[in-house]
Formats: structure tokens, C-alpha cells, sequence
């Protein structure tokens, strides 16, 4: 039984989406952020820096949500949310699925840590701004793909997991900016899939 | 003909390392980290915000160098970089594959914003400790994972190629302690490797090490231990 360590308001959501989507069965172990839950010493043996998603498969352990949603693809079942490698969607599914860590998740990460991890005393409002100001630049090329579409390749798929995740917490933090409308279209067509409202609300 | 738009000391390294592993075919274009070659207009029709790597192959055209990777080895050639499927390394193949730049590059990134991108006047020195404090931290796993080993999953893997590329930035910006022994012994091994040694000169200038070695010296001056 394939089990997931979660906390809510991760990327761990990411993989739960995914097993929602696919309809498989799974273990979901909800730790809180907190030191006797995701900062435990018992979860640092699971992941050194205390982090989720974390996937249990048998004896296997990993951690990264690419990897785990790419694992599960492989070596689980697809559902058909990974284009097959001769298709034209193919490329294209590869690239917004890394765009997602490569390029938007680090100046969302400096967002998180300046607006809720610090203390106000140690937040600093030009890290804040410069971090804001790149999420925006790095949604652009995301917001012109989805001119013509539904999801990022056409139809939903793994990329979605990932880049369409982000999109809905950059949303969520205030960093979509009104005129980037067709991520606004696409966060509220992810926002009425039961299965991201599942993965959302767990554990909340 | 595969075609890789370049640019020395960037992730397009990663990709033009592969190419030379799988002994493949590809041009190159090669441009200067300036205005008129990456941040041209010309260059931000294929990428926005004027980044590399960028590939094209007949009518495609994909950027992100995890997925130029992953497409490479599907589409053209794995030459053994991608374990099977089922095998027991596959899972971890792809977990230090992701770890790259799920991990290790946004502190990264920092680094290289604050220590070398940002004028002397705009950095800002508390961002730059805590860059390398949580590269650091998230070099730890790597490490520790290198026990024994040659490379992330034992022999040689497209998972080396984005994180190995990280592990020997970091230590070229000085980032890795010495007690970190495993990433030492493996960066040392990496850079021995025929493929790596001409991804990684590809384009380099004399101008590039002489700015290299000031900006090195420059970040060192300033800081602050680990």
C-alpha cells in the first residue's frame, strides 16, 4: 500500500492530487507543522530536513514531488496524465512540468519564508518585493501558453500537478496579478476538480 | 540536427554534458551573458526571460533543463543514463534527479544573485548567510548519500548530470565545507570525466576565469563563515 507523508499546505498536496486523480488506494500519514510533527526527529529519519512529500512504497522511500508523481506515473499506473514520448504534446509536458521548481517555486519559496515562516522582526521588504516581482515575470510565459487552452499541454495532465499547484498557491499568496487572466481561467478550473478539492482540504 | 543555445556557467552545461556522454550530433549557440546575446530580443523569443538551456529539435523548442534532459534520453538516446524502470535504483534516480533544483539551486540561485549578479550596494548580507547556510543543510542528504558510492545511484546517471553540475558549482562558489568529504571525493571524479571537462569550457573566455576568481575572492572577503 502506497503511503504518503503529508502536511497541509505543501507540495505534499501534489501527490495526493495525483492518487486522487488516478483513483488508487493510499495511506496518508497528516503530520502538523511542527516540531513533534514534520521538524520530529522521527520524520528527520524519513527526510534529514524535515520536509514533505515523502512516499513509502514497499521498502522504498523517496522524497521530491517531481520524483514521486513521476515514480507513481512509471511504475503505478499514468491514467494517461503523462503524454506518450512520440506524441507533440510530449516536449512540452516535460518543460512545464520542471518549469515548476526550475523557475517559479524559488521566488515563491522567499515569499513564503518573508510572509509566514519568519518572524516579522527579521522579514526584510526588498527580498519580499524581489521575490514578488519574479514570481510575476516567471508566470508569464505560463499565462501565454494557456491563452489557447485548458490545462498546460491541452488536456490535464501530470504537469498540472506540479505548475497548476503552484499557479493555485501563487494565487492563493496574492501574486496573480488581474491581467494575467488565463491563469485566474486555470487556477478556478483546478480549484472544481474533486479530486484537487480533496487533496486541498486534507488535514486542514 | 539537435540545436542547444548556450551559455558558459549556466545549467546549459547540464545538456551540452549529455550530448558529449551519449556521443550525440548537436550545434551550438553560443552567447555572451549580455544584452545582446541572452537578454536580446532575439533570444526572448525562445525564452521569455532570456534563460538557457533552450533546445530545438526539427519544429521543437523546449527550455528547462531537467525536462531537455529527460526528453533527450526518451527521444533520442540513453545510453544506459536512465536506470530501467524496474530496477531498484530507478526510484532514487529520480528523486536525486528532482533534488537538484528542488533543493540545492533556489539557495543556490541566491548565492549567485547576492555574491555576484547584485552591485556590491544592493546586496544584502543577512540573504547571503542564509543562502549558504541552507545550501548547506541541503547539501547533507547528497553527502551522505555518496557513502560508498561513486555517483547518486552507483554507476554513472542523467541524475549526475543536474546534480553533479550543482555539487561542483557549489563548490566552485566555496560552498561546500571540507568536512563533506563524499561530495569532495565526488566532485573531484566528476571533473575528470572527458564529456564534463568540455561542457564545462565550452565558451569560457579568459575573461570569464579572470571575473570568476575576483568575484570568488570578492564573496570570500566579505563573509562570514558557514
Amino acid at each position: 500500500m502506497l503511503k504518503v507523508h503529508f502536511t497541509p499546505g505543501t507540495r505534499a498536496g501534489r501527490v495526493v492530487w495525483l492518487l486522487e486523480e488516478l483513483g488508487l488506494d493510499y495511506d496518508v500519514n497528516i503530520m502538523p507543522f511542527t516540531k513533534e510533527g514534520l521538524k520530529s526527529p522521527e520524520h528527520r529519519s524519513r527526510h534529514a530536513l524535515g520536509r514533505v512529500p515523502v512516499l513509502e512504497d514497499g521498502d522504498i522511500s523517496i522524497f521530491e514531488s517531481g520524483a514521486i508523481i513521476q515514480y507513481i506515473l512509471e511504475r503505478h499506473k499514468d491514467g494517461g496524465l503523462k503524454p506518450n514520448s512520440d506524441s507533440e504534446e510530449f516536449p512540452y509536458y516535460l518543460q512545464w512540468f520542471h518549469y515548476c521548481e526550475g523557475m517559479v517555486m524559488p521566488p515563491m519559496n522567499q515569499v513564503v519564508v518573508q510572509t509566514i515562516l519568519l518572524p516579522p522582526d527579521r522579514r526584510d521588504e526588498n527580498v519580499l518585493k524581489q521575490a514578488q516581482n519574479l514570481i510575476t515575470k516567471s508566470l508569464g510565459p505560463v499565462n501565454e501558453n494557456l491563452a489557447d487552452k485548458d490545462y498546460l499541454v491541452g488536456n490535464f495532465s501530470a504537469a498540472d500537478l506540479m505548475l497548476g499547484h503552484s499557479c493555485f498557491m501563487a494565487n492563493r499568496l496574492g501574486c496573480v496579478p488581474d491581467e494575467m487572466e488565463h491563469i485566474k481561467n486555470y487556477v478556478a478550473r483546478i480549484e472544481a476538480r474533486p479530486a484537487f478539492q480533496k487533496a486541498i482540504t486534507l488535514g486542514e
